[in-house]
């Protein structure tokens, strides 16, 4: 077959070859755009059943009865300030609830969006 | 000096008396057939003055040439005139002229052919003639072209006939492998063309018997010898890899080589996945409980004992790697498994990518396809997200893979011994590993004998052992209907709807789980025994990645059909390379009566990696299939490659959204777990265990793994389970 048919034909394993190996030397300066981390609070770690985060975050000494403002579109349409129960109350997570109790949490007594 | 159009090549062997009249004969007869020519004589160490009358001829003319050499019979010096020859076209002549040149223009009406490589004069073909010839001579001859037809070259109704017309392609993809030196040459020269793909025509000739013939007795019976060894270095696969007619095409794409080209693109996957590996927390469940117990094993011998006695699987070296790698770790747990899996991951692609012996830009073409698609398919997800903690699937596909390379290296006393213990180690890992059987036998029936007949005896003696071993001697049994749950038509049933359902019919359950394990390699539905992809079409749930899933596997599952139907029917001309797609045949078929106890898609990957170079082999063979001439069948098998080709890119790079998908639950597992395990009683009393539990779940809580809620919704859709 013509060589110019074969390259076409290469294209698109060659460009997925090409966007691998750009990811993989931005790796080296931590720059890691297939594995973007955004850091959360602790409310929103909550929010966002995030429990391997909300587990590191109680690790690290964070208050689980602070309140902590989450973003907009975590829980609402706007931001709110919550206490990480209530967000886990809001996710409807038991095994969140379970590790903020673990690690000291309060017991929630207010809505379950978060108004105390 | 422009090259010839036709160069005339005349073995000669004691003729003083004919080859003067010879080179007259063809002098005069030359201009008026062809443009350009040369003649060139070769002297096979003559003892009378053949020599002289040549050069005699020569000296008095440019276009007439004489090579020299010591007596080594006909076929050494039809290879030497062959490749010294500078004619577009060359033609072997016998210096009798038995064939009169007269004859050329039956041979180079051939030549405008774009498909002919190799024109051979037939005294049986219609049109032929046969002038004076002795009747023994005549019966001798059928009886041995019957001989050669049965065993070498079936359809060719001469081969002894000594005027053939050659292309210089084709001479480059024959002589240079020709070992016979008797009258036999041309039959191996024919057998070495229909190995290289080359067509071969023949045409009715006039020939004159009354020649007086240089064949003595003993040089007939000798050519019935060389048959059979021709026939046994055929069996053997003596004769090294040859490229295909369309390998003119240049082997080098900008500073590198093809095969080159193709280990960066295997380096660049397997460095992406190797990446996400690292970045991957090791499983709780299915690992934390090996490990646990690797702890508190007291030796490696004590613990392949333990796991030799095991009701349903005989598997006692998955559980000694897992405790040596356990011990070597020093504390590193994370980076010890982790660091395996992705070190076993580099291997896997470079062995899968080693094993497609990239040459041209085309085999490179087809490698890139190939890669994607193994990177893309669902079965290798399993290789990634899973790890027990050591992916013994991946294992086992790279023992595969160590098999396959092994059949296609030379016969060597150490392969056959890596072959052996390569078996040893993957069929006491899983009851995958007698895969590394299926492979080594296979490869060897289809030509690859790199693992000899020796090697392969080996094998089966070992395989057998292993039979007594498991039913005998250890009595192991197999895995039962009640011992997990399985994918059925469009639900995943559990053990207790399983011992319901198919109680009393196991067969048609067992049945089900191999057709089903077979098709969701091919087709990628179902998948893990459930109708996915028509399940969603059902309920009207369909997502753009199903589709893609489903429309990609079909595509390429009938580019391979259609190439297993051109390698079934033209098989003697086939290559290693094009075999792959029936060495993928035999190891689907027994990867899926492996999995005969319940589905799981885990269990197939290994045929998964083999449908990847089945899709080389069918690329490859589709490609030189279509010729430069065939403008809109080269534009439609580009367009189908490339349309394919980017369905697999779009599969493929699903992988990442896996691990990190996985990443993402293995973290969360083991945020809860050790809590879970302490308030229901479960939590461990020894403080090693406590101590080994806590490492590992401050290594995964410590990895920044990325929540799913950020990535965009499409991901779920084109990549989602």
């Amino acid at each position: 077959m013509n060589r110019k048919l074969l390259i076409v034909a290469m294209l698109p394993p060659a460009l997925l070859a090409l966007m691998r190996v750009v990811f993989l030397v931005l790796a080296l300066w931590d720059v890691h755009p297939f594995w973007l981390w955004q850091p959360l609070n602790l409310a929103e770690a909550a929010a966002l059943r995030d429990r391997g985060e909300v587990a590191r975050l109680l690790a690290e000494g964070e208050d689980p009865n602070a309140t902590y403002r989450v973003r907009r579109g975590v829980v609402r349409d706007y931001p709110m300030q919550m206490t990480p129960m209530a967000a886990a109350l809001a996710a409807r997570r038991d095994e969140i609830v379970q590790l903020l109790l673990d690690g000291g949490a309060r017991p929630h007594t207010g809505d379950a969006d978060g108004t105390p | 000096m422009n090259r010839p159009f036709l160069s005339i090549v005349v073995p000669a062997y004691n003729e003083e008396r004919r080859i003067g009249s010879c080179i007259d004969r063809l002098r005069q007869a030359l201009p008026g057939l062809v443009p350009s020519w040369e003649i060139v004589v070769v002297d096979d160490g003559s003892e009378d003055r053949t020599r002289e009358v040549a050069a005699a001829e020569a000296a008095g003319d440019a276009r007439i040439r004489l090579i020299e050499l010591p007596h080594h019979g006909k076929g050494q010096a039809v290879r030497r005139g062959l490749l010294d020859a500078n004619g577009d076209w060359r033609y072997i002549a016998d210096a009798d002229l038995a064939t009169p040149p007269e004859n050329l223009t039956r041979f180079l009406a051939y030549t405008t052919d774009p498909g002919t490589a190799l024109v051979i004069g037939s005294r049986e073909a219609p049109g032929s003639r046969r002038l004076d010839e002795p009747w023994i001579r005549h019966w001798i001859g059928r009886f041995f072209n019957w001989f050669v037809r049965l065993l070498i070259v079936p359809g060719i109704s001469d081969t002894q006939c000594g005027f053939k017309l050659f292309s210089a392609r084709a001479v480059e993809l024959t002589c240079p492998y020709l070992t016979t030196q008797g009258f036999a040459f041309d039959v191996e020269l024919l057998a070495l063309a229909r190995r290289a793909g080359l067509s071969i025509r023949e045409v009715g000739v006039t020939w004159d018997g009354n020649q007086e013939s240089r064949v003595a007795f003993s040089g007939g019976a000798a050519a019935f010898i060389d048959v059979l060894r021709i026939r046994w270095r055929l069996w053997r696969g003596a004769y090294p890899a040859q490229p295909r007619p369309d390998a003119a095409q240049p082997d080098r794409l900008g500073p590198f080589s093809a095969r080159t080209w193709a280990s960066i693109l295997a380096l660049t996957c397997a460095g992406a996945l190797a990446y996400d590996l690292l970045r991957m927390p090791v499983q709780v469940f299915d690992s934390l409980e090996e490990m646990l117990a690797a702890q508190r094993s007291t030796s490696i011998v004590d613990t392949f004992w333990s796991a030799a006695y095991n009701a349903a699987y005989l598997r006692p070296l998955r559980i000694v790697q897992i405790k040596v790698i356990f011990d070597a770790a020093q504390g590193h747990y994370w980076l010890a498994f982790r660091g395996a899996h992705a070190l076993t991951m580099v291997a896997c692609l470079l062995l899968f990518t080693r094993a497609l012996r990239v040459r041209t830009v085309a085999d490179l073409c087809a490698a890139a396809f190939a890669l994607t698609l193994v990177s893309g398919l669902h079965t290798f997800r399993s290789t990634v997200q899973e790890a027990f903690p050591i992916n013994h699937f991946l294992e086992i596909a790279v023992m595969a893979l160590v098999t396959l390379n092994l059949s296609q290296a030379r016969p060597r006393l150490i392969v056959d011994a890596i072959a052996l213990v390569t078996f040893v180690v993957a069929a006491l890992t899983l009851e995958s590993g007698l895969l590394v059987w299926v492979v080594a036998v296979t490869a060897w029936l289809l030509g690859m004998r790199g693992v000899s007949t020796r090697g392969v005896a080996g094998m089966t003696a070992l395989l057998a052992v292993y039979f007594v071993l498991r039913f005998g001697v250890l009595a192991v049994g197999t895995p039962g209907l009640i011992e997990r749950s399985s994918g059925f038509l469009f639900n995943v049933l559990e053990p207790s709807d399983l011992e319901r359902q198919f109680g009393d019919r196991l067969v048609v359950f067992y049945a089900y789980n191999v057709v089903s394990s077979a098709l969701s390699v091919l087709a990628s539905e179902p998948q893990s025994g459930v109708f996915v992809t028509t399940g969603a079409w059902l309920n009207d749930r369909l997502t753009p990645g199903l589709v893609l899933t489903f429309l990609s596997s079909l595509v390429t599952t009938a580019l391979i059909e259609i190439a297993a139907a051109i390698l079934i029917r033209r098989y003697r001309a086939t290559d290693a390379s094009d075999r792959l797609i029936l060495l993928f045949a035999v190891v689907l078929a027994a990867n899926a009566t492996l999995s005969y106890a319940y589905t799981k898609d885990d269990i197939m990957s290994v045929s998964g990696i083999f449908y990847g170079l089945a899709a080389y082999a069918a690329i490859r063979l589709l490609m030189a299939r279509v010729a430069s001439t065939q403008r809109l069948a080269a534009a439609t098998l580009t367009a189908v490659i490339l349309a394919t080709g980017m369905a697999w890119s779009i599969r493929s790079l699903g992988i990442h959204h896996v691990a990190r998908t996985y990443a993402f639950k293995t973290r969360n597992d083991w945020a809860s777990q050790p809590g879970n395990w302490k308030r229901s009683g479960r939590w461990p009393d020894d403080v090693n265990s406590q101590r080994l539990i806590t490492t590992l779940r401050n290594d995964a809580l410590s990895m920044p793994v990325p929540n799913p809620y950020f990535e965009p919704p499409w991901m779920a859709r084109w990549w989602g389970d």
